[in-house]
This record gives C-alpha cells, sequence and structure tokens, in this order.
C-alpha cells in the first residue's frame, strides 16, 4: 500500500514536472529542482548557463557537491532543509561555478509538496553579479572621489585610490605611475596590496622600476588605453613577472590617467587569478582614468598657485572680516619674525603701529563694504620691536567675507626718502652755514681795502692792509679745513708716516699757542711717561689733532683755568689726553660733538667763528691714522679729551 | 652829513668788520658807539637810546634776534630803530627780523662800506 502510494506520489511529481516544465525551461531565472534527498531532478537552461554545467551532469547527484562553495557548507544545508521542511526560504549570498570562480546571486528555496507532504524543493538562483558590480563600483567611485577630496596631491591620494578600485573589483595588487616629463619615464607613486597577499619582492621590484615609453606600464602610457594581460607570468615582455608569480599574481590590467588627452600616470592592477578580458571593467576604468587625470592637472595647477604664495617675496595673506588672518605666506615670517601661529591668533590690528590704526580702520571698514584697496601705507610691528613699512593691495570676497591682500614691503624706500631729505637740509645747512662763513672774512678783506684806498696816511693805510691779510688767513684756513674734511671723507688724503716723539710734537704746538695761554692766565701742565716709544704717525696731520684740542681747551675755559695734557703707552698703543677746567659740554652735544658742522649750543657764548669743523677734522684724522678718541665732560667742570694710537699708524688697534 | 649828533649803536663781534664800520661812519660824522657782543648790546641800547642800532645776528653771549626781541619788549627801547646786518641769507632768519620790526636786513658782503654809509645817512635823515 505504502509502496503504491509512493509509485503514485512519484508519479504526480513526473506529472507535476510536466505540467510546469514549459514554465521553469522558458523561465529566465535559474532554476533547480531537487528531491528530498536534495538530489537534482531537474534544471533549467538558464541554470545551465548561469553555472556552466549540462543538466546531465548534475541529474541525480547531490547540488551541494556541486554549487555550494566551501564556506557556505552549512548555510546551503539550512537553506535546503527549510525547503524540505515546507518553509520559504532566501538569502542573498554565492555559489560557485563550474570554473570555480564565484557568481553572487539571489537564492529563493520553495518547498515542493504533495498533499501537505514536502517531496522536494525548486531553488530560484537570480544573478546578482550585475547589480554587485554596480554597487561595487558605485561604491568604489565614491570612495575614489573622497580619497581626491580629502587630498591635496594625487601621492596624498594614491593609496586610497588604488584600495577603492582593488576591493571594488576584488583584486589583490594595485600600483600608480606618473609621467616624470623630465626624465620621460613611469615612475612608481604608490603601492597597494590587500591584507593577506605575500608580494614584498614584488611590491620592492615595482616600487624601484621606472618605465619608458612602450615598456611595462609604459605602454598603457603609449597606447593612451586601458591594456589587458590575461597571465603576466607567461607573458614574456612583463619584466616583473617573477616577482609576480613568486607573490602568485596572474591577470593584470591597466588604464591610464588623462588631462586633455595627454597621459599624465598610469594605473595597474595584478589580481592572483586567471582571467580573461573583462569589458565591464575596462569601460569603468576608462572614466575613472579621466577623473584621475583632472585630479592631476587641478593638484598641479593648485601646486603652481601654492608655489606662488609660499615662494613670493610679498607678504600675502588672506584675512577674516573680523580681524584675523586666515593664512598668511612665509615672507611674514621671514620679514616680522613671528610665527604663523603667532600671526594668526591675535587680531592683525594689534600688529599696526598706533599712529597708522585709525587708518587702517578706516581702510579695513571700505574693504568690508565691497570697496578694492590699492598702494595703502602703514607699519607692522616686527617681533624684535622695530617697525616695517608696508604697502597694501587688497580685494575683498563679499560672499567668503574674506579679504585677499598683498603687502610689499616698502621701508627702504621710506627711509632712503627720509635720508634724501635729510641729505637736502643738511645740504642746504651746509650752504647757508659755509656762505655765513666765507661771507664775513671776504667783508672783512673788502671792507678793510676800501679804507686802505681812501686813506692819504700811510700809517693808517699799513694797518688796514694788515687786517685785510688776517681776515684773509682766516678765509684760507677755512678753505683748507673744509678741503682736508672733502679728502678725509673721501678717503683721499695721503699718509706721510714717519716716526714721531709724541712730547716733542706736543711741546711744539703749545709753543705755538704760549700767546693765547698768557692772553687768559691759563695753567698748563704736561705729564708725560718716560719712554715712549717713537710711533709710526703722520706728523702734519697729529700737528693738526693736538692743535684743534689745545686751541678748544684754550678757548673754552675762563681765564685763570687749568689744561692738563698727559701721555704715555701700554704695548703698541699710544695714549694723549687733554683735560681742561672750561665751560663743558652737554649731555646731549657731547653725542653730536664729532658730527661735521656740530657746534654745542654753549659755544656759541665764547665765540661765533668757530666753524664746526674742528672736532670733526679730528675725529677723521685719529681714524684714519688708525686709532680712537673719546669725550668726557660736565657742564661748567670741563672737559677730558682721550686718544689712542696705534704705535705703527694705519693698523687698527 | 651835516647832522653830527646823530647817534649809531653798532653791534658786531668780528673785530675786522667793526673797525671798519666804526671808522668808515666816524668818518661820515656820525656819533658811533660799538658792542661786541649781544649782552653788550643791549645794555647799551637800553642805556644810550641810539638814533639806529646795527644789529648782527650771530653774536657771543646773545644773538641778535634775542636781543631785538628784549627791546621791543620794553617801552623805553621799542621804538628804537634796527637794521639787520648780517652775512646769513636764511629765510627764517629774516622772516623773524622782519615779524620783530626792523627797518631793514643788509648782508654785509654785499655792501661797499661807502654804500652801507649811504643808507644809514638816507636813514636818519628820513627821521629828522
Amino acid at each position: 500500500m505504502a509502496k503504491q502510494t509512493d509509485r503514485a506520489i512519484a508519479g504526480t511529481v513526473r506529472e507535476h514536472d510536466a505540467a510546469l516544465g514549459g514554465l521553469i525551461r522558458a523561465n529566465p531565472l535559474a532554476i533547480l529542482v531537487v528531491d528530498a534527498d536534495d538530489c537534482v531532478q531537474m534544471v533549467n537552461p538558464a541554470f545551465e548557463a548561469l553555472f556552466g554545467y549540462r543538466e546531465t551532469e548534475l541529474v541525480g547527484q547531490p547540488i551541494r557537491m556541486f554549487i555550494v562553495p566551501d564556506t557556505l557548507v552549512d548555510e546551503a544545508a539550512g537553506l535546503s532543509r527549510s525547503g524540505l521542511e515546507g518553509h520559504t526560504a532566501r538569502s542573498v549570498t554565492q555559489r560557485r561555478r563550474k570554473d570555480g570562480t564565484l557568481v553572487d546571486v539571489e537564492l529563493t528555496v520553495v518547498p515542493l509538496a504533495t498533499n501537505g507532504r514536502a517531496i522536494g524543493a525548486y531553488g530560484m538562483f537570480r544573478d546578482l553579479t550585475e547589480q554587485k558590480r554596480a554597487e561595487r563600483h558605485l561604491r568604489a567611485q565614491y570612495a575614489v572621489i573622497e580619497a581626491l577630496a580629502n587630498s591635496s596631491t594625487i601621492e596624498a591620494a594614491a593609496s586610497w585610490v588604488l584600495r577603492a578600485v582593488a576591493e571594488s573589483v576584488e583584486w589583490q595588487v594595485g600600483a600608480m605611475w606618473l609621467v616624470d616629463k623630465t626624465a620621460n619615464r613611469l615612475r612608481c607613486v604608490d603601492f597597494w596590496r590587500a591584507d593577506g597577499v605575500s608580494a614584498a619582492a614584488f611590491e620592492r621590484e615595482t616600487r624601484n622600476s621606472q618605465f619608458a615609453r612602450g615598456v611595462g606600464p609604459g605602454r598603457t602610457w603609449e597606447m593612451q588605453d586601458a591594456a589587458w594581460i590575461v597571465d603576466v607570468t607567461k607573458e614574456p615582455r612583463f619584466s616583473r613577472r617573477e616577482s609576480a608569480a613568486h607573490a602568485g599574481l596572474h591577470a593584470a590590467f591597466s588604464f591610464p590617467m588623462l588631462l586633455d588627452g595627454e597621459v599624465v600616470g598610469v594605473v595597474e592592477f595584478f589580481t592572483s587569478m586567471v582571467l580573461q578580458p573583462d569589458p565591464a571593467i575596462l569601460k569603468m576604468f576608462a572614466a575613472l582614468g579621466q577623473q584621475l587625470g583632472e585630479f592631476v592637472g587641478r593638484t598641479r595647477a593648485q601646486e603652481q598657485l601654492e608655489h606662488f604664495f609660499t615662494m613670493s617675496g610679498d607678504l600675502l595673506c588672506i584675512a577674516n572680516f573680523n580681524g584675523y588672518f586666515a593664512r598668511v605666506n612665509g615672507s611674514w615670517n621671514q620679514l616680522l619674525g613671528y610665527t604663523t601661529t603667532e600671526l594668526l591668533s591675535q587680531p592683525y590690528i594689534d600688529l599696526v603701529h598706533y599712529e597708522d590704526r585709525e587708518a587702517t580702520a578706516v581702510v579695513e571698514a571700505s574693504l568690508r563694504r565691497g570697496e578694492p584697496l590699492t598702494a595703502f601705507e602703514n607699519r607692522f610691528r616686527c617681533k624684535d620691536g622695530t617697525y616695517r613699512w608696508l604697502q597694501w593691495t587688497a580685494t575683498p570676497r563679499l560672499d567668503e567675507q574674506l579679504i585677499y591682500a598683498v603687502a610689499h614691503d616698502t621701508t627702504d624706500r621710506k627711509l632712503l626718502e627720509q635720508q634724501t631729505q635729510e641729505t637736502l637740509k643738511m645740504r642746504n645747512d651746509f650752504v647757508s652755514f659755509v656762505t655765513h662763513q666765507l661771507r664775513t672774512p671776504l667783508s672783512g678783506i673788502k671792507w678793510m681795502l676800501e679804507l686802505a684806498t681812501e686813506t692819504t696816511d700811510a700809517g693808517e693805510r699799513s694797518s688796514y692792509i694788515d687786517d685785510a691779510r688776517e681776515s684773509a688767513d682766516r678765509l684760507i684756513g677755512l678753505v683748507n679745513d673744509l678741503l682736508d674734511a672733502s679728502r678725509l671723507e673721501s678717503g683721499k688724503i695721503q699718509l706721510t708716516l714717519e716716526p714721531v716723539r709724541i712730547r716733542e710734537l706736543s711741546d711744539g704746538v703749545l709753543a705755538d699757542v704760549a700767546a693765547l695761554v698768557r692772553e687768559k692766565d691759563h695753567q698748563v701742565n704736561v705729564q708725560s711717561e718716560p719712554d715712549i716709544p717713537e710711533a709710526l704717525l703722520d706728523q702734519q696731520l697729529m700737528r693738526q689733532v693736538i692743535l684743534n684740542l689745545a686751541s678748544n681747551a684754550i678757548k673754552y675755559t675762563p681765564p685763570n683755568g687749568r689744561i692738563d695734557i698727559a701721555m704715555g703707552s701700554r704695548g703698541r698703543t699710544l695714549f694723549w689726553s687733554i683735560r681742561d677746567s672750561g665751560i663743558g659740554i652737554s649731555p646731549a652735544a657731547q653725542k653730536r660733538l664729532f658730527e661735521k658742522f656740530f657746534r654745542a649750543d654753549n659755544a656759541h657764548t665764547v665765540d661765533t667763528e668757530g666753524t664746526g669743523l674742528g672736532l670733526y677734522l679730528v675725529r677723521l684724522i685719529v681714524e684714519r691714522l688708525g686709532g680712537t678718541i673719546a669725550c668726557e665732560s660736565e657742564e661748567g667742570r670741563g672737559t677730558l679729551f682721550q686718544i689712542t694710537l696705534p704705535i705703527t699708524a694705519g693698523e687698527p688697534i | 652829513m651835516t647832522q653830527p649828533t646823530k647817534s649809531i649803536l653798532l653791534a658786531e663781534d668780528d673785530r675786522f668788520l667793526r673797525r671798519a664800520c666804526e671808522t668808515k661812519l666816524k668818518q661820515a660824522g656820525f656819533m658811533v658807539r660799538v658792542a661786541v657782543d649781544g649782552e653788550e648790546a643791549l645794555t647799551m641800547a637800553r642805556e644810550q637810546s641810539p638814533d639806529l642800532l646795527l644789529l648782527d645776528l650771530l653774536m657771543p653771549r646773545r644773538d641778535g634776534l634775542s636781543v631785538l626781541a628784549m627791546l621791543r619788549g620794553d617801552p623805553k627801547t621799542k621804538e628804537i630803530p634796527v637794521v639787520i646786518m648780517s652775512n646769513s641769507s636764511k629765510d627764517l632768519e629774516r622772516q623773524k627780523a622782519a615779524s620783530l620790526g626792523v627797518v631793514d636786513y643788509w648782508i654785509k658782503s654785499n655792501l661797499s662800506l661807502q654804500e652801507l654809509c649811504d643808507r644809514v645817512s638816507d636813514l636818519l635823515h628820513k627821521q629828522k
């Protein structure tokens, strides 16, 4: 009875099959029918096409022996069980083709029941390859876009790009190459390999390789098109084939990074399988190659701009409308001495000279209204406390609330302007001063001669002529001083060096001025160390120094004063000093004492004939002889001048 | 030339110019007194109220502009006619002198003694 019943049931199944036969065979879904033992009853042509098996190879065999990957045995068993127990089950999973490759499928298991008893199951497979591929490509594209967006250079993006692409096609190794235009070679920028892939030797070789046009990845460069190698280990022209074979890599494809039709780089991928060219992959990466090429172009343009920004000797900056720098280039650091952080962390107005802040605030306000700025000048404080003049050109961007500005350091020009003005003033002062100084003795000569012409008295006439001659001598003295100063200034004066005994020279000068000393009843003391060596000096110039200082001491010391002259030597250095009990020199005047034409205020109270050239000449001569001069003084108490000279003149002490 | 009673105070620190001026003006019949620096000029001007003060600018102890200012600030001396005689042709000094009220400003080296003397005569004659 049971046996008959079974036979009847089997008959029913066959009838059922026959009835569904047309429907199943014509179905575009891959469909499989198994019996209660999970053995194949039938498969449709779509199944044969998807998995590569003929129906005759499968009928009567347990299906798990064929299309279930080793890792999915339990999952497959579970699905079969639920089908045979009368439940519909669905899974997105993978199954294996006859050629060993995996295929993504959506599998629906539907029970095949008769009289409420499960006697088998249908398995319906929807091929998800295209969908999965589209998803992966989308993911890869997204990952690439993200990598590019977050990177400023292709070098920084390379590793992310390689990984995103390789993972999307499930290939294990990728490398990126850039064209080095100077060397006309492809250089490896980055190399990526999936976890668990042991391709160290291949990576090393790839990273160290350079390829000319037409060789290795250079073929893609030359062809400007994607290339596919089914198995690099069998490709004699593939130079890295040994290390590739060692790493277990076989199929390879590469595509060019294109910028305006020019190859700027090549990307290549490798997989552990031997694979025929896949048009879908090649198509996808043509678009990616374009994208990468354009990125390289953009970043290069950006790099050029960055280069300008960084290398510019001018001060470039971008400032916020809220008064802070947002970006500054390196020149700021070089010119002002602040770090970038210091510049960015304080309102920039704090760095502006307080006298220029109001004007700066005014131009800031007009910038914030959208008006561009040219030729504005202000001063910025350097870290060392000094100021630099900056000339500004700036453009506001209202949409960004930013000010783009260029500043040029005009300090030197400003200084030059100031100096020019000072020089002009000095020249004017010089002209009017010299004019006055020359006119006075000239008037004396002229008037004395006029009187001499008119008089009939011979005695008077000769007296007038004597005064005219004396005025002429003063005039000549002044002209000589001016000439000496000019020659010493230009360095044109020739030294006549000869051995000089400083004591004898001093005594000689004092003899010449003895009359003046007597006139004022001064007391003069000379102290000299014994055995002062002879010094190699220009006697004429040295005499002028001593005469000038001695005359000053006599002139600027009230009657009955005291003048002390002292001299000596230490090693190769000669010392000479003169101290008076005169009117002294104010501290302010001491600072300018040795300047050309400078005369201390109190000097005029004593004498108006001074030219302001005496001490200036003294300094020029002493310096020319390689020595130094210093002054100490107290107003109302007196003045001390100290000179040091090398015993051999002309050499610095 | 016929008014020997006119008195002139000559303030000049350069001894050659002082001697020449003094000699020439005396020959012309004026009564001439001399001051060798600014302080002396101020004192003598106050004491003597001369008919004309010939005032040098660059002098020891007190310069000419200061002497002029002191004289102008004193009712007793503010009417004394003053001529600046300087060898400085700085605009600033001319302006200062003009603002303090001077009769004229002469550059010494541009004048002969005779011209100087004629100008002085003209000025004093106008005063009557």
